[in-house]
């Protein structure tokens, strides 16, 4: 009962996050760390809160990007691309149920796909466990996502701060304190989430307040009986298929994950299978762009449950405060084999509900966007420096925590490339596993 | 009821060691980790002798130490026994048992530590001691300075130590086949599906039947991976109430049941003094 609650508070999350440009899974998942931390939240709670952010997320990313051309994350740049302009024309209603229908029927051809292969073959991936390979593989990732972010230098600076900031502390594998400076409070690491509120969650919001959206309201119509017609007619739609396929295969490859595979499937689209009809293939992009994404936020989770790797910097973090709840890499890959029917039923009833509500909410959550985004980044801001004051106070370190925020919110502000600053939450959760076996790889 | 009585009745209960106190355990352990599991299953027990147990999972070992020395009355600690080097001011926990504020309260269990085969690894008596293997231990605790004493002790120069970040991620490296043997507790053991037989024991009358590394040797040191309690007070209410629920059959039985045993308080402080002498 309690798993339901919490998906639907992923739900909601995953909503907010959609609509709200800058907020992405990565932020809303620092944001929420000191929460997902408490004891009363077991992983089953915490993977229901994470799948229902991350599902719903990819179910609304298009919707401010389609109707408002305003671009959130890396993976709405197709929605801004090939759904703004049709939106403009009129087209709306059949930008939003087209991108929603694709997203359902490539989630659960996804969920369909990973149940099948981990019933067939899961002792396959076991070699994937292998240090070697894991270092290789996150080493990839890591020069994938400096790759991508177009300003290589300040990427790869982040990326050894963020590796170097999480070995902070009284590290059990060298035996040593590492940068604590003879101040005790440091034994236990640096306080996290002052690092990332300073560095990332209040910068972004605080540019976000900053932003118009370019259009106003437009009244969206999509009734649910036209929606599950829909559905049949696009279920053996070749677009969809293609971005599908891109996706499901994409959420294997660390540091690519659902952002890029939309990203692809889009490109891919418009090279080889454009029409005539400008319009047409706008429809087409944008639908295989949001299958892609959608296939691949499901594909994602094989390589993290079975194998404990994160393949991207929202699934790192989860893993983090997973690994501190007894949900060690160790016994991922059996729990996984334990509990996947659970878990894809959870994938299942999720993408269900947001295909469902999506159709009927869309005007709700576009004017609750036009009418209280500033108010609700305001909230967010108030909650991330509540939230920092009390993890402080509770772990009796407040002065530290407000001396890490005061000192990372400059840099936050001075550094507008947000990309890096994943890049250096990214290299902060997987900084031991690539540190570790490095280490066991020289020595 | 005249007031006298009611003052007398009053004071009879404050001073009673069944009167509800509010006890706070410190451990610098995460939760749902083996040593949040030891204290998860006292928990209850000391609840239902009236008392309310608050949890504080603390970043750091010296963090937790510091609170324990300002406590000021019914507040324990869990320190594991590999952290444990008194008078080494570089070591991950500065604490010793002669330190002010710093009392014994009890051990909550202690298990042996095995020397055992990964599932699948072509290991066995014929060849532990000649072909070239992988052992996989975990670094921080004594479990380095154990392994290499058996090394020595056996003559295995045939192994190549490898350390992991802590048994969680050791047993990753078990089950993908990184390591040939892996050196575990009793619990971490049950933890690695199909592993294969246990040939060395730190201990004599390991639970799981494996052979003691020392033979018949009573001289030779035995080792346990185990967690000490301290208390801010001696004979506070929360000691009497660890104590109580450390004694507790469903206690006892549940650590049995885990392949872990629970030394009595009459032992505790000579073991804690063994287990400072193990070298890190």
């Amino acid at each position: 009962m309690i798993e339901i609650l919490c998906m639907f508070l992923g739900i909601f999350l995953g909503m907010l996050m959609g609509v709200l440009p800058g907020l992405g899974a990565t932020s809303l998942m620092l944001m929420l760390f000191p929460f997902l931390l408490h004891p009363s939240i077991d992983v089953f709670m915490l993977m229901s809160i994470f799948f229902g952010i991350v599902s719903s997320g990819q179910y609304y990313g298009s919707v401010s990007a389609s109707v408002f051309g305003v671009l959130g994350e890396g993976s709405s740049l197709p929605a801004v691309q090939n759904g703004y302009p049709l939106t403009a024309k009129g087209r709306g209603a059949e930008v939003l149920v087209s991108a929603s229908t694709a997203s359902y029927i490539a989630a659960i051809s996804s969920i369909m796909f990973t149940a099948l292969l981990v019933y067939t073959i899961p002792d396959s991936f076991l070699w994937m466990m292998k240090g070697k390979v894991v270092f290789i593989l996150l080493c990839f990732a890591s020069i994938l996502l400096i790759a991508t972010s177009g300003r290589y230098l300040l990427a790869t600076v982040c990326l050894a701060l963020g590796i170097v900031s999480s070995l902070v502390g009284y590290d059990d594998f060298f035996e040593q304190r590492i940068l604590t400076f003879g101040i005790t409070q440091l034994d236990g690491g640096l306080p996290m989430f002052p690092i990332f509120c300073g560095l990332l969650v209040i910068p972004i919001a605080w540019e976000n307040l900053q932003t118009t959206p370019k259009d106003q309201l437009h009244v969206i119509s999509g009734s649910i009986i036209d929606r599950a017609k829909l559905l049949f007619q696009y279920i053996r739609k070749p677009s969809i298929m293609r971005g599908t396929v891109i996706g499901f295969f994409s959420g294997f490859i660390p540091g690519m994950g659902y952002i890029v595979s939309s990203n692809i499937a889009a490109t891919a689209e418009r090279r080889w299978y454009s029409t005539d009809d400008e319009d047409k293939t706008r429809l087409n992009t944008l639908m295989s762009a949001e299958a892609a994404n959608n296939a691949g936020s499901v594909s994602v989770l094989i390589p993290l449950l079975l194998l404990g790797l994160p393949i991207v910097s929202s699934e790192a973090i989860f893993m983090g405060a997973a690994e501190l709840k007894g949900f060690s890499i160790t016994n991922t890959y059996e729990w996984f084999m334990m509990h996947w029917p659970w878990l894809l039923t959870l994938l299942v009833v999720i993408n269900t509900f947001n295909w469902i509500v999506a159709g009927v909410f869309f005007n709700v959550i576009l004017s609750l966007y036009q009418s209280s985004r500033k108010l609700i980044y305001y909230s967010l801001i108030a909650l991330a420096c509540s939230m920092m004051i009390y993890s402080g106070w509770e772990e009796q370190r407040l002065l530290l925590n407000l001396a890490v925020f005061g000192f990372t919110l400059p840099i936050g502000f001075y550094i507008v490339h947000n990309a890096s600053k994943f890049i250096f939450v990214y290299g902060y959760f997987v900084s031991e596993l690539i540190v570790d076996e490095a280490y066991r790889i020289i020595f | 009821m005249n007031k006298i009585t009611k003052i007398a009745l009053a004071l009879t209960m404050l001073t009673s060691p069944a009167f509800a106190d509010t006890i706070e355990i410190l451990t610098y352990y995460k939760p749902g980790g083996g040593t949040d599991q030891q204290i998860q299953i006292a928990k209850p027990l000391i609840e239902a002798q009236g008392h309310t147990v608050n949890v504080q999972y603390l970043k750091s070992c010296n963090e937790a130490v510091a609170r324990l020395k300002e406590g000021s009355g019914n507040v324990l600690m869990y320190h594991l026994n590999g952290d444990y080097a008194p008078g080494n001011t570089e070591a991950k926990c500065v604490v010793s048992a002669s330190d002010a504020g710093v009392y014994i309260a009890g051990i909550s269990a202690e298990s042996p530590l095995s020397v055992c085969a990964a599932p699948n690894a072509d290991v066995n008596r014929d060849n532990i001691l000649t072909k070239p293997l992988k052992i996989g231990v975990p670094a921080g605790g004594a479990e380095l300075w154990y392994v290499n004493k058996i090394i020595s002790t056996v003559g295995a120069s045939n192994w190549e130590i490898e350390r992991y970040r802590g048994g969680g991620k050791m047993r990753k490296g078990v089950m993908a086949g990184d390591v040939d043997l892996f050196f575990s507790t009793n619990v971490g053991l049950r933890k690695v599906k199909g592993h294969g037989a246990c040939f060395y024991s730190s201990m004599m009358n390991d639970p799981m039947g494996t052979p003691f590394v020392g033979g018949t040797d009573s001289e030779f040191p035995t080792i346990a991976n185990a967690n000490i309690i301290w208390s801010d007070t001696p004979d506070s209410v929360a000691v009497q109430a660890m104590r109580a629920a450390l004694t507790d059959t469903a206690y006892v039985e549940k650590m049995n049941s885990m392949k872990m045993t629970v030394p009595s308080f009459v032992d505790a402080p000579s073991l804690i003094e063994m287990y400072g002498t193990y070298s890190k």
